[in-house]
């Protein structure tokens, strides 16, 4: 059973972006983080594109946590894309959107991230 | 089963008593995406909306990744699921080795309280540990 997930990445003005598809719950949620890990480590910035994402649980809210703090820890930051609204729900009530900045699109993330970098301080 | 092709938004109410569908896996996560899978279907037949059908698959996996974290390898998870005329029960049930209550402290838990109408969770006899949940259509 290796076909659950995949990642595709990109790299799109200074920032990798991560195209997951799949479902991420307890069964895979570990190999994704150590696969954001990977793309965090450099410190560049990483946004997580979920949209192709079909269920994700608190155990992929789990990980995705772990891959900001990680991304923090290493001088990057960690923005997520989705518009489906179930999984924006999930992020709401768990108050990961508070920790994890959420937009619709990957155009919104780059321009939030955009403005972090050009903010005085 | 006459009832399969009545209209499709006739649901199976009406009728005195509840119907029940029971799944029994191995304790394993790679079975929980089946699990979801049944459930999704299970809360089409009562005519749930796809949202709440949504919260169901979330509501259940969540359960069942609690109690894995507990169950003794190789033994199986135990899926009751209730169907009433507009409400669906679910008991999920382990055998853990120190069976003891979920945390309720965690995402998970909120998770799991959010989108099911009603949780509770059981220590039973023989070291099974059961969560149940509930959710009416519309409710």
């Amino acid at each position: 059973m290796g076909d659950e997930l995949a990642v595709a990445v990109r790299s799109e003005r200074g920032a990798v972006i991560a195209e997951v598809a799949g479902y991420i719950d307890m069964s895979t949620a570990a190999s994704l983080r150590e696969r954001l890990f990977g793309l965090v480590d450099g410190g560049q910035p990483l946004i997580v594109e979920l949209n192709r994402v079909t269920f994700i649980d608190s155990a992929g809210l789990g990980a995705l946590v772990a891959v900001a703090r990680r991304a923090g820890a290493h001088g990057g930051s960690l923005h997520a894309v989705c518009s489906r609204q179930q999984t924006r729900k999930l992020l709401w009530l768990t108050g990961v959107d508070r920790r994890i900045p959420l937009t619709a699109t990957v155009d919104g993330a780059l321009t939030l991230l955009k403005a972090s970098r050009d903010a005085p301080g | 089963m006459t009832e399969d092709t009545a209209a499709p938004t006739a649901p199976p109410g009406g009728r005195e008593t509840a119907d029940y569908v029971q799944v029994k896996m191995p304790a394993e996560s790679a079975y929980l995406s089946v699990l979801r899978t049944a459930a999704a279907g299970l809360a089409a037949r009562l005519d749930f909306t796809l949202d709440e059908i949504e919260d169901l698959r979330i509501a259940i996996d969540e359960a069942c990744a609690m109690l894995l974290a507990q169950a003794i390898p190789g033994t199986d998870l135990k899926c009751v699921f209730e169907l009433g005329a507009d409400l669906v029960t679910i008991t999920v049930s382990v055998t853990a080795a120190e069976a003891r209550m979920p945390a309720r402290d965690t995402f998970a838990w909120t998770v799991l309280s959010a989108l099911a109408g009603s949780v509770d969770s059981r220590l039973g006899p023989d070291d099974r540990v059961s969560i149940v949940l509930a959710k009416r259509r519309g409710g």
